[in-house]
């Protein structure tokens, strides 16, 4: 959880750039008119709600803002990774850097493991069927898992 | 009685809830099933998944069944599972349902907020009933929801992420002056849910510890808190605006009493609520004293009647502003 104190929007501009590097990685050439704020450590969180950015400022200081929307990407080296909820959001539209993993590699990847695959260094897409499981990050003969702890399936 | 539950009622728990339950048939079966663990419901997502997929995929693995006509995102497991087999499904880590008793799902039902609405979520954490809100409303509109501490608020946070919750801002105060300070700033909400905090009488069958921890004098303290936020709440509503009122408990000083007073003192009328439950209405008469009847519009769950937790749930709107209301009545 990221406290949203003195809450930073992101501006058209940055929006754009984002844009760009998202369609640069994965072919993702729209994004929603949400309103779009930096949390720390390059985390980027995305809000579909109704307030605009003036009512969201002026609700920050009548009450303790801790989280605004949904937290999507981070921005690291100039490259996006992706979160495990924002690969869903925008995985469908993407068309490049997805990797399809099969059931056995999946069961593995759930479980914080990483998955062999001989790939262009970057950050992919992890799917498995219709189910989108984040981002990982390839060194070229790995996909290192990057699934949060979390979000694991638990060895029982 | 002579049976050999491993809880017991304390005799002042029990002396009230046979006030509650005047047939012993009635309360026999109360008391029979608050002893046994309440069932697997679970609540789809529907930001994530639909409920057609969500019922085929989890069927491969278990036996889950839809057990209200209307209403296909409430599915119920009846298969036997390991303990925690629910929580660390895969289903479950991508946030395609939620862990949720069917009774605590009945609040948003009543309340059931659109998309495009402002709506305020005054005791927010866990967060079942702001996630099962947000997708009510198809991330759109807006909801502010409010917890008082911060451990409580990562959880609740946690929840929102899981489940894909883009249209929320989950805030940190205490509920009652966050209200006091909507109302000066004019932020007015379509929609209030107040999910107050209780005793927890009704929530026996999954946390058996009320048994030991209940005592009057928590009834009475949740009783004049939960006044309090309900008298905070009103001031940042809408006119015309609907305000639900929920409690996972039995006692009428936290229900029917609450409601009273705010009929008593504030523009509001009481809506009937139709939910997918057997509702009993609320008690128009308890510790000698008469309560108004419109109370009766108030739903009762209980435990016995469908299997489920013990929920309390009114429905209000404000019909008049209060300022002006207050200017009439001094």
């Amino acid at each position: 959880m990221i406290r949203e104190s003195n809450i930073k929007f992101i501006k058209s501009g940055e929006k754009k750039r984002l844009l760009n590097t998202l369609k640069e990685q994965f072919g993702i050439s729209k994004l929603k008119s949400w309103i779009f704020v930096e949390t720390g450590k390059g985390k980027i969180r995305g809000f579909s709600g109704s307030m605009t950015r003036d009512e969201i400022d002026e609700l920050s200081e009548i009450a303790n803002v801790e989280v605004i929307g949904l937290y999507l990407f981070r921005v690291e080296n100039n490259r996006l990774r992706l979160s495990m909820d924002g690969s869903g959001i925008f995985g469908e539209s993407a068309n490049n850097g997805v990797v399809d993993i099969d059931e056995n590699e999946m069961n593995v990847w759930i479980r914080g493991g990483n998955i062999e695959r001989e790939l262009e260094n970057g950050i992919y897409i992890i799917k498995n069927g219709d189910d989108f499981l984040g981002c990982g990050i390839s060194d070229g003969k790995k996909l290192i898992n990057h699934v949060p702890k979390e979000r694991r399936i638990r060895n029982g | 009685m002579g049976n050999n539950y491993k809880w017991k009622m304390k005799p002042l728990f029990e002396e009230r809830m046979r006030e509650l339950l005047r047939d012993e048939g009635d309360f026999n079966e109360f008391e029979k099933i608050i002893h046994t663990s309440p069932l697997r419901f679970i609540r789809c997502n529907t930001l994530k998944i639909s409920c057609d997929e969500l019922f085929k995929r989890l069927n491969n693995k278990w036996k889950v069944v839809q057990p209200f006509r209307n209403h296909g995102e409430i599915m119920l497991v009846e298969s036997e599972l390991l303990p925690g087999e629910l929580g660390n499904a895969i289903e479950h880590l991508l946030g395609y349902y939620y862990v949720q008793e069917v009774s605590s799902m009945m609040s948003v039902l009543a309340l059931n907020p659109k998309p495009g609405e402002f709506v305020l979520d005054l005791c927010a954490s866990p967060g079942s009933k702001t996630t099962q809100m947000a997708a009510t409303m198809k991330n759109e509109g807006t909801i502010i929801a409010n917890d008082i501490k911060l451990d409580r608020i990562k959880i609740l946070s946690a929840n929102l992420e899981r489940c894909g919750v883009m249209n929320c801002i989950a805030v940190r105060n205490d509920g009652a002056g966050l209200c006091e300070r909507f109302a000066k700033q004019n932020f007015k909400f379509d929609k209030i849910l107040l999910d107050a905090p209780c005793s927890g009488e009704g929530t026996l069958r999954s946390s058996p510890k009320t048994f030991l921890m209940w005592n009057y004098k928590i009834v009475k303290k949740f009783s004049r808190e939960q006044r309090r936020l309900f008298i905070s709440a009103l001031k940042c509503l809408k006119v015309g605006g609907e305000i639900v009122y929920s409690t996972c408990t039995h006692s009428p000083e936290e229900n029917e009493e609450v409601v009273d007073f705010i009929l008593k003192k504030f523009p509001v009328d009481v809506e009937k609520v139709i939910l997918p439950l057997k509702c009993r209405s609320g008690v128009v008469n308890w510790g000698g004293k008469n309560i108004d009847n419109n109370v009766e519009k108030c739903c009762r769950i209980y435990p016995q009647d469908n299997d489920s937790e013990g929920f309390f749930i009114a429905k209000f709107k404000l019909l008049e502003d209060l300022e002006s209301f207050r200017g009439k009545n001094d």
